[in-house]
């Protein structure tokens, strides 16, 4: 795939997803202010490579904030259709391989240690104007060890600046790494050793926001989703092992019961939420570069960003693995990139009336995926669960207030905007299940509606003659050839809009 | 688009952005800082006005660039009068709102450390 960070961007500005800035940018709020925009207008990635006071290091924004982006990150053409780069993602998520040691790395190409450390020296950029400090680990993963046994957890979790050699971060009892630390170090009295990793490969990066689950190592299914094994480099002060060629790695170490304040940061729901706290406190021991370092940045706020495109492809494969190896006839799965990962929607082939909330449950039971859900909505099999149209469409027909609506009292995560202030410090919330499929013992004829579009409602010699028709008339949609490739199908369901049958790009 | 200026709640909009502090700093000749306080109202920080206590502030002002944002945790006394010590204070709300007016505040320590809790306390 791509050697590194550096090799991704060139294929990015190769396809036409990338621009250079060489004018000056201010890492306080120009920077991240540019990143945000860049989102909300789906803009090309942001390469920013004259930072104010940090002559030769680098900003990217936008690494991996759109599906063309996320096609080319794993070898795709930057056009192929969501649900092909769906399918890709989810087969390699199969096939995990195993990590190679190298001896060297370019990483490792500068080295601080001990009184050279100064976080202030790094770019970090201040993204948002509110927030508690400078986040460096914005588009990065922290590298930490179980106490009890040889599990490495890579995790996406933020991490801001304290002081030169300080960062404070959020850490949920429920994320792996909490799991490591409140489960292990902390009660244990020792210091958890940690390897801040910045600039990896997309992918290699990317798979540290999924949660894959306690014991599971994440770079297994990076160099699944790569086809090779990434190469790992020991770290400078510790016995972690990191990617060679990362552009930055942080190292250190969590002492137990010790926090910093941290906080607030505008997250990935849209919201700046959780309120500023005592929070677990990384002392960093050394820092590692490469010449000339890209940092990237993923401003987190309203949908799309990084979040919302690693939530519909990787997330979004690692739930639809979990439902399947349950039993549960899940024909497809969607973690909509417009509504930041808090609504699921699956749809199925329905063997029993309530396979809705064991849907739910299955979800909101796994360590994969319970907390940032907020809402599951399950529709019948000819739903397209990637067409919000039709969901929406569903969810206003087809979903009964009372009959089709599933509560569950649970953990929640914190960073949720709909929770009180005490919902979040408790970490408590209630999730919801909308069923919007038809009841299984309604009469064909007597209670189950017939739809009304295009696809269903007319017979495939009316359907032709006016498909075949259509540019005739002065329309400019090839519906002739839209025919021609769907003609095939014995359903029309699952379509990307009403007016088109599915995969009719091929 | 979303969120242009004009469509910020009408609840938010007396907590404005601010000045940039280089600029307070040129104008007023004196350093400026802000703290975040763990509270939505002003009430407990103005319970602790003209005594020595123990704040954590962040440097806005340094004369290195590169450190503004750094997190010192002091010995001060700080006033909602914004004359009345050395340096200028603003004061943010838990979740980063800018209090509308500016205090001060005089520094006499800066501590060594972190804070130190209880096991199994403050987890998020």
């Amino acid at each position: 795939m791509y050697r590194d960070l550096r090799g991704y961007l060139d294929a990015l500005e190769k396809f036409g997803e990338l621009i250079r800035i060489q004018e000056e940018v201010d890492w306080d709020l120009e920077a991240g202010a540019i990143t945000r925009l860049g989102y909300q207008l789906n803009a090309k990635a942001s390469l920013m490579e004259n930072i104010k006071d940090y002559p030769g290091q680098r900003f990217i924004g936008g690494v991996f904030s759109n599906y063309r982006r996320a096609a080319i990150a794993i070898g795709l053409d930057p056009d192929a259709d969501l649900s092909k780069i769906q399918a890709v993602y989810y087969e390699r998520r199969k096939h995990p391989i195993k990590p190679i040691v190298v001896g060297d790395g370019p990483c490792q190409e500068n080295i601080l240690t001990e009184k050279d450390v100064n976080l202030f020296d790094l770019a970090a950029p201040y993204v948002h104007d509110g927030d508690g400090g400078r986040y460096l680990t914005t588009w990065a993963f922290v590298a930490t060890p179980s106490y009890q046994t040889d599990w490495i957890n890579w995790g996406m979790y933020r991490q801001m600046i304290h002081n030169e050699r300080t960062m404070g971060g959020l850490c949920m009892p429920f994320q792996d790494i909490g799991v490591q630390y409140y489960g292990g170090w902390e009660p244990a009295g020792k210091p958890m050793p940690f390897a801040t990793v910045i600039g990896g490969e997309v992918l290699t990066t990317a798979v540290a926001a999924c949660p894959y689950g306690v014991g599971v190592s994440e770079v297994e299914y990076a160099g699944g989703l790569l086809l090779e094994p990434v190469e790992l480099v020991k770290c400078v002060t510790s016995d972690l092992l990191v990617p060679a060629n990362a552009e930055i790695v942080i190292e250190g170490y969590v002492s137990p019961k010790e926090r910093c304040y941290e906080g607030p940061f505008g997250e990935f729901t849209g919201y700046r939420t959780a309120p500023r706290m005592p929070r677990v406190a990384y002392h960093v021991t050394s820092i590692s570069y490469r010449d000339n370092p890209i940092i990237p940045i993923a401003n987190m706020g309203v949908p799309i960003d990084e979040n919302d495109i690693v939530a519909n492809t990787l997330w979004r494969a690692d739930i639809l693995e979990v439902l399947r190896s349950n039993g549960l006839p899940v024909v497809d799965l969607s973690c909509p990139a417009e509504l930041v990962n808090h609504v699921y929607v699956v749809s199925v082939k329905k063997p029993y009336d309530a396979v809705a909330p064991k849907i739910a449950e299955a979800i909101l039971g796994t360590k994969n995926s319970g907390s940032s859900v907020n809402q599951i909505i399950v529709v019948d099999e000819d739903v397209d669960v990637n067409d919000l149209k039709q969901v929406f469409h569903v969810l206003a027909t087809k979903w009964h207030p009372r009959r089709g609506t599933y509560f569950y009292d649970t953990v929640a995560l914190p960073l949720n905007p709909s929770l009180s202030l005490e919902e979040r410090l408790m970490m408590k919330g209630t999730k919801v299940c909308f069923d919007c499929t038809w009841p299984n013992n309604w009469s064909p004829t007597a209670e189950l509606p017939v739809r009304s579009s295009f696809w269903d409602i007319y017979p495939e010699r009316v359907m032709e003659n006016v498909c075949k028709k259509w540019q005739a008339f002065g329309h400019k949609e090839d519906m002739a050839s839209v025919w021609n490739q769907g003609k095939d199908l014995i359903a029309w369901g699952g379509s990307a809009e009403f007016n088109k049958p599915v995969r009719w790009k091929g | 688009m979303y969120e242009k200026p004009s469509r910020r709640l009408e609840v938010h909009k007396p907590f404005t952005y601010g000045d940039d502090a280089y600029a307070i700093k040129e104008r007023e000749g004196r350093e400026v800082y802000d703290m975040i306080i763990e509270a939505d109202d002003i009430g407990p920080i103005l319970a602790k006005v003209d005594q020595k206590e123990t704040h954590v502030v962040r440097l806005l002002s340094p004369e290195n660039r590169r450190m503004k944002y750094c997190t010192r945790m002091v010995t001060a006394k700080v006033s909602s009068d914004p004359a009345k010590y050395r340096d200028r204070l603003h004061i943010r709300f838990q979740r980063g709102l800018l209090h509308p007016k500016p205090w001060s505040i005089e520094i006499t320590k800066i501590q060594e450390g972190m804070l130190v809790v209880p096991q199994g306390t403050t987890r998020t």
